[in-house]
């Protein structure tokens, strides 16, 4: 009874040893694929501990925060089990200000510089790696939290978002004003 | 009120002078009881937060003592007690002027801290009773958190993230030397012991920290300083046990 037991134990490492979990791993997650349909633009208020949708009254010109929507054929939320792949990914993202931004950046500049992505977790948000010269094609998120880094002069701004996608499509949408102070 | 307790430990055997009756060479104690932490947090110290743990835990410790004479000897002391962490003041490590978004900082977290010391004793004994004293001298561990911080400038986009490191580890515990006077009362049954146990630890170097804070946006480092606590920390183990002589 005594040798049964030991070499159960025995055989029992032995097939421990045998088992690889590094497959399990290396498996590429299963895509579904989407089409980017459309953008919305969304003007945030990040004086708090979260950013929250601005009002008509105006942003703190140091707490403001372009939400952009991705808006694709296909629902995506949160903690999706599916991870979503646009079949046409966006491989360049650029702002220009419509109106003057401060003096080194007149009206019509690009203004991407000044934007950087918002370090922090909130709700569905997705990295803008086009920066880097990544394509934004996994969808882990719809949302781009782009927090202004650099100080704008006080008053009415808007800004056009161009979107352009590895097929060379491009869209464009502008913000409505909002008040800076 | 430490220095009192140190001369009252080492002073009992001579104001109670008793008998001497065949005494033996060797001792094992084996006491169990509690720990009171004499540490005070600074209100907005933030190294005194981060050293916080509750006031009173448990311990167990043995000991081995060998006598070259009636009265005098050497010990060698090993200890195991329980530490938890208490974060309660932990907000001051954040200034007012920032939001703590997020951190890593579990405040109920236990642990089990080791210890050990060598010194000398010197006993006094009558037939039922004995006293030992001693005074040894130590390393032992001290629980130390090293949380991360992510905190936001109110009314602003800035984030930032705080780190704290212990000893410029990320290692929980921390090795300080200490100091222990003691004193053990016993009664005398044949060739046992059953006591009561006293002793102080008294740390003679400060935990330091390290503190970095870096640009969340930037990964650049903006500050990095080393501060300690304001005070030394110290123990009183109360303690009962019983020891067997040879």
């Amino acid at each position: 009874m005594k040798y049964l037991l030991r070499t159960m134990i025995v055989l029992a490492i032995f097939l421990g040893m045998g088992c690889d979990c590094e497959g399990y791993w290396d498996e590429e997650p299963e895509y579904k694929s989407c089409k980017l349909t459309d953008f919305q633009l969304y003007h945030m208020n990040n004086e708090g501990k979260q950013p929250v949708e601005g009002t008509s009254a105006g942003i703190k010109k140091e707490a403001y925060i372009l939400r952009i929507d991705l808006i694709t054929d296909s629902l995506i939320r949160a903690n999706n089990y599916y991870y979503y792949k646009l079949e046409d990914g966006i491989i360049k993202l650029d702002i220009n200000t419509i109106n003057t931004f401060n003096q080194d950046y007149p009206a019509g500049a690009d203004i991407r510089p000044c934007f950087t992505n918002y370090p922090r977790t909130v709700e569905q948000n997705i990295g803008d790696y086009t920066q880097k010269g990544d394509t934004i094609d996994i969808m882990t998120g719809s949302k781009i939290y782009l927090a202004l880094r650099t100080i704008p002069q006080a008053g009415l701004h808007s800004f056009k978002v161009t979107l352009t996608l590895a097929s060379g499509k491009k869209i464009e949408k502008e913000t409505t004003p909002i008040a800076l102070y | 009120m430490r220095k009192i307790i140190i001369l009252i430990l080492f002073f009992l055997p001579a104001i109670m002078q008793a008998q001497t009756e065949s005494p033996k060479r060797m001792i094992i104690d084996m006491t169990t009881g509690i720990k009171v932490n004499l540490f005070e947090p600074k209100f907005g110290n933030a190294s005194d937060c981060l050293l916080s743990t509750k006031t009173i835990s448990p311990f167990i410790k043995g000991r081995f003592s060998y006598f070259f004479s009636s009265q005098w000897g050497a010990f060698i002391d090993l200890k195991l007690a329980s530490a938890t962490h208490s974060g309660k003041d932990y907000s001051n490590i954040v200034p007012n002027l920032y939001y703590n978004l997020g951190d890593d900082f579990n405040e109920n977290k236990s642990t089990t801290l080791h210890d050990g010391s060598i010194g000398g004793t010197y006993r006094i004994e009558n037939k039922n009773w004995s006293i030992r004293t001693r005074l040894g001298i130590g390393i032992g561990e001290m629980l130390a958190k090293n949380p991360d911080f992510t905190i936001k400038e109110k009314g602003s986009n800035n984030l930032y993230y705080i780190r704290y490191t212990a000893g410029d580890s990320y290692m929980e515990v921390d090795e300080l030397p200490f100091l222990n006077p003691g004193i053990s009362l016993s009664y005398k049954y044949n060739n046992l012991l059953f006591n009561v146990d006293i002793d102080y630890t008294q740390f003679i170097q400060k935990v330091s920290y390290t503190y970095v804070l870096t640009d969340a946006y930037t990964q650049e480092v903006i500050e990095k300083r080393k501060f300690a606590p304001k005070s030394l920390s110290g123990n009183l183990e109360i303690g009962l046990g019983v020891s067997f002589c040879y």
